[in-house]
């Protein structure tokens, strides 16, 4: 993969695990930045993750605690690898190129498995993470794969994966991919989408032990 | 021989402002004829709506059944620990029932010991932990805090046939003894290595070791409030949190 680091952005110093004890909560996304989400649904995408980020820095807690991750995939790119909120660059989302969405899928799930292993090494408690996919298409690469990892994923309580439809999503492939039923967005709420994950980012990531799942409705967002 | 023993429940910042009270508990006391220090702790979990009933009533019949047990003059055994979570988890059952409230909403942790001048027992159900010391100053968890994958996952005593409950008898001599809740494992124990971080008990114990008298364990008492709802505390743990320390009073041969 062809990684670009802007040395604007690398979070030079001791590493964020020595100053914050706290338990991680991570949160993957993986968006969906190929041609057909130019013009409109790229700018409410990119308006979405700056609310995202707002929404989540004004919690004391989940600030320390919700730790972001994003892959976008037209030409597949590490937007940010895992940071706790404060630390995350909101990027500047273009789009173009084809749909690699079993790539992106594969390498995101790897992300996940290496971020755990950095918990442990660190001696710090997390949370189940959460995988978004968000898309507007059909993949143009082999999904068969990544369908594999999720399923297993999910039956061996790794991760939760949720796939978002914008409007023109292929939804019979993403139910065959995603485990939960996918939900599709509402014309281009993605604003409401991630308040929606960040109110639930800020509940997972406050539950002491023993807590309950109750999620907050996607209904503002989403289409039953 | 006699124990100096100081312990507080104190609720954390997090349910401070939510204006929920301590879900924490805990109950301690020496019993007269056998000496033996018998403490309970229990944390009640942050999602089940009767957490603050439960932890108390889990922590108070599990202090009673033990007391009832030694005005037996009977000595504690493996099958009576096994007998206690039964009785603890009746007592929920019967308080869920009698206020019409599922037993899921009295999900609390249990954490116990009883020990006397031969032998000790402990009890453990969920997270939190029981620190003992092992002799030579050096500090160690009875169980190191299972969980399971996740911060968010635990196990408490509600659940029927105790799938997870942890009981030890032992013939070891106990002097030293420390039992906290979960809000505060990341001062009390290093994750890295698997063992308890020594300098926070050194730094409590010896105090307790040189106060002698009652009125001295009593500040320390008050003290140990004062700290556990301090800033420092509290800038590393939203949580409510309990500690107990209990110290043998060593009389010079």
């Amino acid at each position: 993969m062809d990684e670009y680091i802007s040395f604007e952005q690398i979070p030079f110093g001791s590493d964020d695990f020595a100053n914050n004890p706290e338990s991680r909560c991570p949160c993957l996304l993986l968006v969906d930045t190929s041609a057909s989400m130019s013009g409109l649904p790229v700018m409410q995408l990119n308006e979405g993750i700056r609310v995202f980020k707002e929404e989540l820095t004004e919690d004391p807690l989940a600030v320390k605690r919700v730790e972001v991750a994003m892959l976008s995939f037209g030409p597949l790119q590490l937007q940010n690898d895992f940071t706790t909120v404060d630390n995350f660059q909101v990027p500047h989302l273009s789009a173009n190129g084809d749909t690699p969405m079993g790539t992106a899928i594969t390498m995101g799930i790897d992300l996940i498995t290496k971020r755990k292993e950095t918990y442990k090494a660190h001696g710090v408690g997390y949370y189940k993470p959460w995988i978004i996919l968000i898309t507007d298409g059909t993949p143009t690469d082999n999904w068969q794969h990544a369908t594999q990892l999720i399923k297993e994923g999910e039956a061996r309580n790794a991760f939760a994966f949720f796939a978002i439809g914008v409007e023109g999503a292929n939804m019979d492939i993403l139910s065959q991919i995603s485990v939960r039923t996918p939900l599709r967005l509402k014309g281009l709420m993605f604003r409401e989408f991630f308040m929606w994950l960040s109110s639930s980012m800020k509940m997972v990531s406050s539950k002491s032990p023993g807590a309950s799942n109750t999620l907050p409705s996607p209904s503002g967002w989403s289409e039953l | 021989m006699m124990w100096k023993a100081i312990g507080k429940s104190v609720t954390g910042s997090l349910h401070v402002q939510a204006g929920k009270g301590c879900e924490d508990a805990i109950h301690y006391s020496i019993d007269n004829h056998s000496a033996a220090l018998i403490c309970f702790v229990s944390d009640g979990a942050g999602s089940a709506t009767q957490a603050a009933i439960a932890s108390k009533l889990a922590t108070q019949t599990a202090h009673d059944f033990i007391v009832h047990q030694l005005q037996q003059h009977q000595p504690v055994t493996e099958p009576d620990i096994y007998q206690l979570a039964e009785s603890v988890f009746d007592a929920l059952q019967q308080h869920a029932a009698h206020s019409k409230t599922s037993l899921a909403e009295y999900a609390c942790t249990l954490l116990g010991c009883i020990i006397f001048a031969e032998y000790a027992c402990f009890i453990q159900v969920g997270d939190g932990a029981i620190v003992k010391n092992t002799g030579n100053d050096f500090y160690a968890p009875v169980w190191w805090p299972h969980n399971g994958e996740y911060q968010n996952t635990t196990f408490f005593i509600n659940e029927n046939g105790h799938p997870h409950l942890k009981v030890l008898v032992t013939e070891e001599v106990i002097n030293e003894v420390a039992i906290f809740t979960d809000g505060l494992q990341m001062l009390t124990l290093n994750y890295e290595s698997n063992t308890a971080h020594h300098p926070f008990f050194k730094d409590m114990f010896k105090w307790l070791r040189i106060a002698h008298h009652p009125d001295q364990v009593g500040s320390l008492n008050q003290k140990l409030e004062e700290y556990l709802s301090s800033a420092t505390i509290n800038n590393l743990t939203n949580d409510d949190k309990t500690l107990f320390l209990a110290t043998r009073l060593q009389q010079s041969v």
